[in-house]
């Protein structure tokens, strides 16, 4: 069964660094497409990557995109030198990402985020303006349909006048 | 009496992914003078929905998600 909270807070509780991205982040703002899988911005270090690695050790997690389905082990992790990890594990599919289209790495995306409470502890999402400047790089027409909503928020959030209504 | 399928005979014309791009490339623009709520409107979404998710916290917006999440899983289930 996914459950894709309980596989960001799994991150957290192994206190890896990371950021979440993608539709899992645009539905913590309000966002109403639903997602099937995280995305993550993440400090893909080995020290981190094995932190990743000891999260997820016991939801039999896979490389996905791997013909085989590789295990993503701890000696994976232990080597780096990836740029972005496709897992799937038992409760869900995890997109870890060294880098985030129009943002840049793992530590802009950190400095572009803040803090939601989730389960009691404190998860970093992107901010809003971040996430659509990232939505809008991907430039894919679901990600249309996420912008369109994310800047209503926005404009609902800013209580800026709709200058556009006559 | 067979139900009609307008789709049957309406005037088709090609829908390629080139086209499918032309027609949305307008709503990636902002300066056409449309507040997002306009611009999300035109496009077609229905924002009654964004106004009950703003009403959540990002937590209970995450376990709506789940919750659909596993509805589409057991309607996937129950087709076979």
């Amino acid at each position: 069964m996914d459950n894709l909270k309980d596989l960001v807070l799994r991150l957290h509780s192994q206190e890896c660094r990371f950021v979440v991205v993608g539709g899992f982040c645009a539905v913590s703002w309000g966002s109403s497409l639903m997602t099937r899988d995280v995305d993550v911005a993440c400090d893909m270090s080995p020290s981190n990557l094995i932190r990743v690695w000891s999260a997820l050790e016991h939801l039999h997690p896979v490389h996905r995109m791997t013909p085989t389905r590789l295990p993503f082990t701890r000696e994976l992790a232990e080597k780096g030198g990836v740029h972005n990890l496709y897992l799937s594990t038992d409760i869900g599919q995890l997109d870890l990402l060294g880098e985030v289209k129009g943002l840049g790495s793992f530590a802009i995306c950190l400095e572009h985020s803040e803090p939601i409470e989730i389960g009691g502890v404190a998860i970093r999402v992107l901010t809003l303006d971040a996430l659509i400047i990232a939505k809008r790089a991907m430039g894919r027409p679901r990600d249309l349909h996420a912008v369109l909503e994310l800047e209503v928020i926005r404009e609902r959030r800013s209580g800026v006048p709709r200058e556009g209504r006559k | 009496m067979p139900l009609r399928d307008p789709s049957r005979d309406a005037i088709t014309f090609p829908v390629t992914p080139t086209s499918i791009e032309e027609i949305i490339a307008p709503f990636w623009r902002t300066d056409d003078g449309r507040s997002a709520e306009e611009r999300a409107e035109a496009y077609g979404i229905d924002l009654s929905l964004i106004t009950e998710n703003l009403r959540l916290r990002p937590e209970q917006r995450m376990d709506q998600n789940q919750a659909a999440l596993e509805l589409v899983r057991e309607l996937q289930k129950a087709r076979g």
